[in-house]
């Protein structure tokens, strides 16, 4: 996927002189956490993104409700009154679309370093710094043995890190350590109590309810369990439990028992394309689904978003000196 | 993120906890902690419901009467339809704080005495009276609201009986409606059964004990025209407030045996049974499934309320002046009129079965025709001759009821086919017209489909071959049930749509017992 808008975001840079105030990920800022999470997910299909990304959005509606959206305006508040330079820390950033925004909604100083392994996919979000101003510094390593300075981060973002497990407590030992008084991590990832028990729970409990849908939206597609991409290890329980040992929740939102098995699946991801009205419906109806067997606790939920403070720390807002 | 978990914290350490396979299970099976209260599946469903009713201003319903119609100087009038044993009326009663009087109208005789000795008992104000609400006539402008709680559907003279509801309520005066408008009969669509039995397959095995929701067909009168109730309501009121609510909930609240996997008094079961209620809901709102329930108040639209159509005293004539008058209509040559006439007996029957503003249809003319008029039904007539329409016409003229009918004058074969002449909706379609064949089967085959369920079709001279075999064919179907007899005249209900595209050898009439033959030489 092109968070930056791929060949047309190209075009139209070099039409307009290289500089735009917004690229397509700006224009739909909105939507930012759908393109942050995207950018880390990278479903099969083509298109089929729409689907993860209307599904974001909906997370995005229920996460507004909160304090800790738009990110930009909780990262002011982590900053407090001193007036020194907001530090920003992703890992796992992908194409740093989330990054992008969220430096474009900073009216402070600041600096957002971005850590992913793939440094192709930095090519767009680079550009697109270079082109606003954006203070986007970009690190291609692997976070397992990424080195953090100890103390400098008010905040800092993790995208599929749990996940990804190998010298997770090393990272998370680090994470902790580099966050400043009153910093937060926000962790973005899966979850869950080991893979193929509770993925088919959940996968058989979709493929029910797709089973009760219309064949002309369906068309007879089901959720495959082995299809649901980018989990790269059987260790989340133990990731959970570290998690849970270094730092301690802020705001969790644990959610999605399905619907990435429906959005992985290139075929689903089309029968629920959100730009068509009537397979919006369906997809709508899903998502619904989702969240009420989540919030009845009858379905585990695959998702979580949080913001977790270092186990020991106080809330509130960094002590330091101005600028 | 429940109101009682705002950041969601309690729930990420419950999933730590489950992740290191500390937390406990919860049994489904076993004793029921008491925690719910002795509520079961149907009422914890009613409960979800009265909170999105309950933010209306309509809610609690007493306060609302009191808001709208208490004051000092007034008693707020209130009639119940199909109240049974009284118990709502009996509840809403002791909470009234103005002056009141509940008149409960019962078809259940047994309800009568128990409910009046508990209205005397405690001094209220109620009456209950035993009533057919398919032929109730509600005193003209009388009451301030008109409570029909599962009543609409039960009824067949939907019509009249909206009418008499229209007329029976005060202006500003209102009714309100609890019901099933889902599928005529059965109740629940086709996709709301897929549904609700893929999100029963979905779920665990030790919930449901692999039961399913079951359709029956349920007996009698009851929701033969369930699939009408809200346009019939729309027809004549506008609405204030409408809640369609439930795609399958009735169907897992109300089976005896799904209750219990669902029964909200253990609480894992009450955990699926919310999963299903939330699931029911986002149907409903994302238009997945049709709702089966309505929870609603409506007020008369303005060209209805009080106003309703009725014939002045002086345009009332008695069936029993056309028997006695027993006028000639038809052609007996050199100018002059003969009678053909259907028996007096049928002509009660027309016009006993028929109520103000019903929607008839007629092949062939004669004294019937007058009987349907005499009724009041707004009623067509095809017949080819124009003559017999003068001389009915003249007839109705001179009792008052001249342009009562409308005459169409040509041959059945020509005239039903053409486009919208024949009304939608037909109450009673009666087929009398050319008798050769294959007029009949023509008259029923066009006129069929615009007769709603529920409605009568008769049929005259059965006697006769070409008459007979369109009787015989009706009678072996069961989308058709014989209501009366007349010596050669039959009414038939029609019960249900035949399903489309039903073949040959679906219809009993073509049935091996039925003893049809094959011509020689013609496939098996």
């Amino acid at each position: 996927m092109s968070v930056g808008g791929g060949a047309l975001a190209r075009l139209l840079r070099a039409l307009t002189g290289g500089h735009l105030g917004k690229d397509p990920v700006g224009e739909v800022g909105e939507r930012s956490l759908a393109h942050g999470v995207i950018g880390a997910f990278e479903p099969e299909a083509g298109d089929a993104d729409a689907c993860w990304r209307h599904y974001w959005g909906h997370v995005e509606e229920v996460l507004r409700h909160t304090s800790y959206l738009p990110l930009a305006s909780y990262a002011e508040r982590k900053r407090g009154p001193s007036g020194r330079c907001i530090e920003v820390l992703s890992l796992g950033s992908g194409s740093c679309g989330q990054e992008l925004t969220l430096a474009r909604g900073l009216r402070s100083p600041y600096r957002i370093l971005c850590v992913d392994r793939d440094q192709s996919r930095f090519e767009e979000a680079r550009q697109w710094a270079v082109d606003e101003g954006l203070r986007l510094e970009f690190i291609a390593a692997e976070v397992d043995s990424f080195l953090i300075e100890p103390g400098r981060f008010d905040l800092v973002l993790t995208h599929g890190v749990l996940r990804r497990g190998s010298n997770l407590q090393w990272v998370l030992e680090q994470i902790a350590a580099s966050l400043g008084a009153g910093g937060a991590v926000v962790v973005v990832d899966v979850v869950g109590t080991g893979r193929r028990p509770l993925w088919e729970d959940n996968g058989r409990f979709a493929n029910a309810l797709l089973a009760g849908l219309p064949v002309e939206i369906t068309r007879g597609h089901r959720v495959e369990v082995d299809r649901a991409n980018g989990i790269e290890t059987d260790r989340r329980e133990e990731a959970l439990s570290q998690l849970d040992r270094y730092f301690e929740p802020e705001h969790v939102h644990l959610h999605g028992a399905f619907m990435r098995l429906v959005c992985a699946d290139p075929h689903l991801a089309t029968c629920f394309d959100p730009q068509d009205p009537v397979r919006r419906k369906y997809l709508d109806f899903l998502i619904s689904v989702d969240d009420a067997a989540v919030r009845a606790g009858a379905l585990q939920p695959l998702e979580l978003w949080g913001v977790f403070r270092p186990r020991g720390a106080t809330v509130g807002t960094r002590c330091s000196t101005a600028e | 993120m429940s109101g009682r978990d705002p950041n969601g914290i309690d729930a990420f350490h419950s999933l730590v906890q489950r992740c290191r396979g500390l937390a406990a299970r919860t049994e489904p099976r076993g004793p029921d902690p008491q925690e719910a209260g002795s509520e079961d599946c149907w009422g914890y469903y009613w409960r979800h419901v009265a909170e999105t009713i309950g933010r209306t201003p309509y809610a609690p319903f007493a306060d609302f009467l009191e808001r709208k119609y208490g004051g000092p100087g007034r008693a707020i009038e209130i009639l119940s339809l199909g109240s049974g044993s009284c118990e709502r009326e009996l509840r809403l009663a002791r909470t009234q704080r103005s002056p009141y009087f509940i008149r409960c109208v019962s078809s259940e005789g047994s309800a009568l005495a128990e409910a009046t000795r508990g209205a005397q008992a405690e001094g209220l104000n109620v009456e209950v009276v035993i009533a057919d609400l398919n032929s109730v006539e509600i005193e003209p402008g009388r009451f301030h609201v008109i409570l029909a709680e599962a009543v609409l559907s039960k009824v067949i003279e939907l019509e009249h009986l909206l009418e008499q509801i229209a007329a029976g309520l005060v202006e500003g005066g209102c009714l309100q409606v609890v019901d099933v408008v889902g599928k005529s009969r059965e109740l629940l669509w086709e996709e709301n059964e897929q549904l609700v039995n893929s999100v029963l397959a979905g779920l665990p095995v030790e919930i449901t004990g692999g039961r399913r929701v079951e359709v029956g067909v349920p007996e009698g009168e009851s929701g033969l025209r369930q699939e009408e109730t809200l346009t019939l309501i729309d027809r004549y009121f506008q609405r204030e407030l409408v809640h369609r609510h439930g795609a399958f909930m009735r169907f897992l609240g109300t089976d005896a045996e799904l209750a219990v996997c669902f029964d909200p008094r253990n609480p894992v079961r009450r955990r699926f049974l919310d999963l299903v209620i939330a699931i029911d809901d986002a149907a409903v709102e994302h238009g997945i499934a049709r709702p089966l329930e309505l929870w609603g108040v409506f007020t008369p639209r303005p060209e209805r309320g009080g106003a309703v159509r009725r014939r002045a005293p002086s345009q009332i004539v008695s069936v029993d002046r056309l028997i006695a008058d027993n006028p000639a209509f038809h052609d007996a040559g050199a100018g002059t009129s003969e009678n053909w006439s259907t028996s007096p007996d049928v002509l009660r029957f027309l016009h006993g079965s028929l109520r103000p503003g019903m929607r008839t249809l007629e092949t062939g003319a004669g004294q019937s025709t007058v009987a349907m008029a005499l009724a009041g039904a707004r009623h067509t007539c095809v017949t080819p001759s124009r003559r017999e329409a003068e001389r009915i016409e003249a007839y109705l003229a001179s009792l008052g009821l001249g342009g009562a009918v409308t005459f169409l004058v040509g041959s059945s074969d020509v005239v039903l086919p053409r486009s919208g002449v024949i009304p939608a909706g037909l109450d009673l379609v009666f087929i009398d017209g050319a008798h050769r064949f294959p007029f009949p089967i023509l008259d029923w085959h066009f006129a069929e489909s615009r007769l709603r369920v529920g409605g009568l079709l008769g049929i005259d001279d059965c006697w006769i071959p070409s008459v007979r075999c369109l009787l015989d064919y009706l009678l072996g179907e069961e989308e058709w049930a014989v209501e009366r007899e007349f010596g050669s005249t039959v009414f038939l209900r029609k019960l249900a749509e035949a399903p489309r595209g039903k073949d040959w050898l679906a219809q009993r009439y073509n049935s091996a017992e039925r003893g049809a033959t094959r011509a020689p030489g013609s496939s098996p």
